[in-house]
């Protein structure tokens, strides 16, 4: 038997300029989490377990300054106060693994209870194994995501708020392993999983944060996995399957971005005559979801200007800078995704340093896989939209050497 | 052990292709409307353009109709009286068309503004009922059309006010100006600023103006401002509700980052606003001598 007990803190920062200048509105996020576990674990030759104990405390801050128009109005900041037990089993029969679960937790600021009771249970032979498990769990954190818009930068977290659901999740896994000596395994492996009250936010209109709506989905998938441990060549080919979608709350279903229904990955590395590595990487997938421009409007400001060549009165007390999409409710998915990416290295020793130099190609077939579309042209009613694809990154050389003494 | 890494790259961050038309688009459709009205009491029309959110697929407008409502305090705010009213039939009967952009002109005694004009497109619809509104008094503007979610917006009429003050001082590289003008009654916030004519300065991009809580204002001006302003510099305040002024100030785009400005649209997108323009023309102070604006 053994005990532990783990004190931390951990601290997150993120901020994003709306416009990019010094005067523009800046969201700011802030989580400064504070925590104690305890545990207790006991091992014996068949049945071992664990319990034990967790309060975690943490301000979550997202809020706006230098006026409307940030990345979200308003100040969505708020605090949890999450207190759990646990307890865990992990027992041995036979070709037998089984490992049930249980976590009772409890939020106390927003006064909701969490019961994620989970379930594993594996059968191995010599040959191969199958390992099914069930389990529950919650999320009343989450990531205030432009569902509209791809968005680089850093994620912006906050607490759901006591009015809205928290975000629950049921998921049931198979798998099945098998392995050939230590140098080959193999696996195929599904899931289903359903959700419940995931946050969803598409800032149209406001980016006032009560648009915020939670929507049930569900994904499934299936993976397949074949890989190479030791050898001369070694690497690893997989395909995987997976469906991902939600119910808006007018009923319609919608993919989210993250959906991608085919991918197949494959990895090559081996050590060349002369003590070259090389790897080669290729991924081949499934464009992912968008939805199609509707229309467009302006941005406009400002603009106090006396036009005396255009209109003889004169005066243009308007000026459009940009136009922003409108999108429609209809989705699309973008072109088949394809990257294949190289690298080599080569290690050596001068003096007491080891030297790796290498080389590094991503996108090494220059193809232009295509991240967003815009608006290229519109010739008419009856005439098909243009679209100006904005593309990935494109063929990226880089070279090093790394120093290790 | 210590890792020292080293290392170069070339290559961009992304690229655009050539355009492309993809197979099997859906219509794209939006039922929403892009509305976009600023309610000034100096004028006996309002003037409203309308357009198709997904003008992209169907840029055309039926059953167009415009109303101005008021909001009945009398009710404790809970009614709304009907004011004016506009559609196809009621422009054909003085002579316009409701795809007359053109009409979105507003008049003042020597100038005009541009109405607020929220999207280029050839599809544009003007509405132009007639009403004079009541400074301080509480407007809702519905518009409906065939097929279409009901758009409205509310928003409180500025009231009435004069420059009381207008003087550009100083010299190149510190020109200052010196503004008053009585209080608006409901304005949230004004502009002001020195008028550009674009004649004088064709290379102009942005436009100088203040953005100023209270009904004056005493500072610098960009000598861009005032070289781009002709021999007789102009005065322009306006005051703006406070719709109005989140709609013209937020909103970007970004090349992944973009925001929506803040709207009051229901069930639609775009501004209902209110908004008063005042102009005088600025009084130069002596120390101007010597490099009068416009002169460079």
């Amino acid at each position: 038997m053994s005990s532990d007990v783990t004190a931390y803190y951990s601290r997150y920062g993120a901020e994003r300029n709306i416009g990019g200048t010094s005067s523009s509105p800046v969201t700011t996020n802030r989580i400064s989490a504070t925590g104690l576990r305890a545990g207790i674990t006991v091992r014996g030759d068949r049945v071992g377990g664990r319990a034990g104990v967790a309060v975690e405390t943490a301000p979550v801050s997202l809020w706006t300054t230098g006026g409307l128009g940030g990345y979200v109005d308003g100040d969505l900041s708020a605090s949890y106060q999450h207190v759990s037990a646990f307890a865990e089993l992990e027992a041995w029969a036979g070709p037998f693994r089984i490992a049930p679960g249980v976590r009772a937790g409890s939020e106390r600021r927003s006064e909701r209870n969490f019961l994620e009771p989970r379930l594993s249970i594996r059968f191995r032979t010599p040959a191969f194994a199958v390992s099914a498990s069930v389990d529950r769990t919650y999320q009343f954190l989450s990531v205030l995501r432009d569902a509209l818009a791809l968005e680089p930068g850093a994620p912006m977290w906050f607490v759901h708020g006591r009015d809205a659901p928290v975000t629950a999740a049921d998921g049931a896994s198979l798998s099945l392993d098998t392995w050939r000596g230590e140098e080959w395994t193999a696996s195929v492996a599904g899931w289903t999983r359903r959700f419940r009250g995931a946050p969803r936010w598409r800032p149209v209109l406001s980016r006032d944060p009560s648009g915020i709506e939670y929507h049930d989905g569900k994904a499934c998938g299936f993976e397949i996995m074949v890989q190479r441990h030791a050898g001369r060549v070694r690497g690893w080919l997989s395909y995987q399957w997976a469906r991902t979608a939600f119910d808006d709350s007018a009923g319609s279903e919608y993919a989210p971005q993250w959906d991608r229904r085919h991918e197949l990955d494959g990895l090559v590395a081996t050590e060349l005559p002369g003590g070259v590595d090389i790897s080669l990487r290729a991924t081949v997938g499934s464009g992912g979801p968008f939805w199609f421009p509707a229309g467009s409007y302006d941005v406009v400001r400002y603009g106090p200007e006396q036009q005396l060549a255009d209109i003889p009165l004169g005066g243009a007390y308007f000026e459009s800078l940009d136009h922003l999409i409108i999108w429609s409710d209809n989705q699309g998915r973008l072109p088949t995704y394809a990257r294949l990416d190289l690298s080599a290295r080569y290690a050596f020793q001068w003096s007491s340093w080891d030297l790796i130099p290498y080389l590094s190609v991503v996108n090494a077939g220059n193809r232009k896989n295509v991240l967003r579309y815009e608006i290229a042209g519109f010739k008419g009613r009856d005439e098909p939209l243009l679209y100006l694809p904005g593309t990935q990154m494109p063929l990226f050389p880089s070279i090093g050497i790394d120093f290790r003494f | 052990m210590k890792i020292l890494s080293v290392a170069a790259a070339v290559g961009f961050l992304g690229s655009c292709g050539d355009p492309v038309a993809p197979d099997d688009v859906p219509p794209a459709l939006n039922d929403r409307m892009i509305v976009a009205a600023v309610l000034d009491p100096d004028s006996a029309r309002q003037v409203i353009e309308v357009a198709a959110a997904d003008h992209y697929a169907r840029p055309y407008l039926s059953d167009l109709r415009a109303t101005i409502h008021r909001r009945d305090l009398a009710s404790g705010g809970s009614t709304w009286t009907l004011v004016a009213q506009w559609d196809s039939a009621r422009a054909a009967a003085v002579g316009v068309s409701l795809t007359d952009i053109e009409q979105c002109q507003r008049l003042h005694d020597d100038w005009a503004s541009r109405q607020l004009s929220l999207t280029r497109v050839e599809s544009r619809y003007c509405l132009t009922p007639e009403a004079r509104l009541e400074p301080g008094a509480t407007y809702r503007v519905e518009v409906t059309a065939d097929g279409r979610l009901p758009a409205s917006g509310e928003t409180t009429v500025v009231g009435d006010f004069a420059v009381e003050v207008a003087a550009l001082s100083g010299t190149r590289g510190s020109y200052a100006l010196s503004a008053s003008w009585t209080p608006s009654t409901s304005a949230y916030r004004y502009f002001v600023a020195v008028r550009r004519r674009s004649a004088f300065c064709p290379n102009c991009v942005h436009t100088w103006y203040a953005d100023v809580e209270k009904a004056r204002y005493s500072g610098g001006v960009p000598d861009l401002a005032v070289d781009s302003a002709g021999p007789d510099p102009q005065l322009d305040v306006v005051a703006l509700d406070r719709h109005l002024h989140a709609f013209l100030t937020t909103g970007h785009r970004g090349l992944l980052n973009s925001s929506h400005p803040v709207q009051n649209v229901r069930n639609g997108f775009g501004v209902v606003g209110s908004a008063r323009f005042r102009n005088r023309e600025l009084d130069l102070a002596s120390s101007l001598d010597g490099s009068q604006p416009g002169s460079s």
